[in-house]
């Protein structure tokens, strides 16, 4: 025998060895699916909606998902994973829901069903003093860096911002996606980038946080978008509990009261 | 799942362009990290207590946190002291500073495993230091270190990904994007895994050249063949004569 062949031998023993002992320690999965649970997917990285504070998830998105279940009967269960994890999660039923102020468009709903529940703009940040010059959502920005967050409403709106300075036959605007907001205005504040687009809310927040370092500047553009629960394509039954216990919240006021405490402007309210 | 949409993205200039990205990224940080990887086993096997103390530090650092923190704090905590680079050359570095760590244990063990019988041997013959490094220890030691750089190599493929948290347009960040509009998650991940795999392959073949050629056994049946045919020529000729 030679000796590449005894090796194989010696292989092929080995592999037989792992292979009875590894099923001896894997476990099985936990189902997701709970009944007298809302099971939600949550990425905890957009102020105001859902984030983590002193190791608590809150925001606006949390307490109105725990209100909302309350008057369903059911306990909510958060999922926290990455933005873009919540639609595969979802389509492979390890969620019920997506409640992560997801907005709302054609190609979006093309592949999940929405549940709207405000409505919100969005608005151009710079550093203090306005080093770049930029007077808002117009010609300004081109050939400028802009930062984003991945996946948000305003990665689109930088896109097509773009084409209208290639249009303008002015120079495109450079687009960063960062994972999340925090990140894009830290890229801001480093001067990485001359400005940032983002959600009206998003700005009360950034603007309470580091007023001396920001500024908004512009008017408040495309303040229509919707943002939404997602649930899954064909999913009637889920999708008439969320609009059932939204009416309930709205009737008896939680729904504003929400609002008002974490100090949104009343123009986001759709109901 | 739509495989036209799939190939769609495919054959889009912006995959294209992340995957150009991707790959520019892995081939600068891998030759970076070899280089840095090689002056570290040296300093590890150095003569002097300060080299081999630098050596075990840069080592405990490097593989002791993870690669995206490294490549985060090259990217925002150095601009507070000062030293703002752009976010390739951040991604770059962040890299290459990781895998030279990684390299410095591979070329190391691929130094030790040429027995010092053999530096002895090359003493007697006279050879110098270097030319005992350059023609008995080199040669033997990259064969060794050649699998296991293999894997190295293919890992710092998809390490490259974690460069997205600093807005580098690489490969997944572009399928990423692309998918965050539409929701066509499968087939955006798909279009960036069929690149990967590509690019995979392509680095899958150029190891299995590179073991081929620096094969001893290869290169004396490559030698016996043009001998041979020179033998078997002569003495054809002498026939005739």
């Amino acid at each position: 025998m030679t000796r590449n062949k005894m090796m194989f031998r010696r292989l092929c023993g080995l592999m037989l060895t792992f292979s009875t002992a590894i099923p001896l320690t894997g476990h099985a999965a936990t189902p997701a699916f709970t009944p007298g649970k809302l099971t939600y997917g949550t990425a905890a990285t957009f102020m105001p909606f859902e984030f983590v504070r002193d190791g608590k998830l809150s925001g606006f998105d949390i307490d109105l998902i725990t209100a909302l279940s309350q008057r369903l009967n059911l306990t909510a269960a958060p999922m926290q994973m990455e933005f873009k994890g919540l639609l595969p999660a979802l389509q492979g039923k390890r969620l019920d829901i997506i409640n992560s102020a997801m907005y709302v468009n054609a190609a979006r709903a093309s592949q999940v069903d929405f549940v709207p529940y405000m409505k919100i703009g969005s608005r151009v940040i710079v550093r203090k003093g306005d080093p770049a010059r930029i007077t808002g959502r117009d010609l300004s920005l081109c050939g400028k860096n802009i930062v984003v967050t991945l996946g948000g409403i305003e990665e689109s709106q930088a896109r097509e911002d773009s084409k209208k300075c290639v249009d303008a036959k002015k120079p495109a605007i450079n687009v960063l996606t960062f994972p999340t907001a925090t990140d894009s205005a830290v890229a801001v504040a480093q001067g990485r980038a001359d400005a940032e687009f983002l959600s009206t809310p998003g700005t009360v927040a950034l603007m309470n946080e580091k007023p001396d370092l920001f500024e908004a500047v512009g008017p408040e553009f495309e303040a229509d978008t919707h943002i939404a629960f997602a649930v899954r394509k064909g999913d009637e039954e889920t999708r008439a509990q969320l609009e059932k216990g939204l009416q309930a919240l709205v009737k008896d006021g939680t729904y504003r009261q929400l609002i008002e405490k974490w100090h949104f402007p009343d123009s986001v309210a759709i109901f | 799942m739509s495989l036209a949409l799939m190939w769609q993205y495919v054959i889009s200039p912006a995959f294209l362009q992340g995957a150009w990205m991707t790959l520019l990224i892995t081939v600068s940080a891998l030759l970076c990290g070899v280089v840095m990887g090689l002056i570290l086993a040296l300093l590890q096997e150095a003569p002097f207590r300060a080299g081999r103390v630098v050596a075990f530090i840069y080592l405990w650092l490097f593989r002791g946190t993870p690669v995206l923190f490294q490549i985060i704090f090259v990217y925002n905590v150095l601009p507070g002291f000062g030293i703002s680079l752009p976010a390739f050359t951040c991604a770059v570095l962040a890299l290459s500073l990781n895998e030279g760590a990684y390299m410095a244990e591979i070329l190391r063990s691929g130094l030790q495993a040429v027995k010092s019988g053999q530096r002895t041997a090359g003493m007697a013959l006279g050879m110098t230091p270097v030319q005992i490094m350059r023609k008995i220890v080199l040669p033997q030691a990259a064969r060794i270190v050649l699998p296991p750089m293999g894997n190295q190599m293919i890992s710092m493929l998809k390490s490259s990904a974690l460069v997205s948290v600093i807005a580098v347009q690489e490969l997944l960040l572009i399928a990423n994007q692309t998918a965050s509009a539409s929701f066509r998650y499968f087939e955006a991940l798909c279009a960036a895994g069929i690149y990967y795999l590509l690019l995979t392959s392509i680095f899958m073949l150029f190891q299995a050249w590179l073991e081929r050629s620096l094969d001893p056994k290869q290169r004396r049946r490559r030698w016996q063949r043009t001998a041979s045919a020179g033998v078997t020529q002569s003495g054809s000729q002498r026939e005739i004569s």
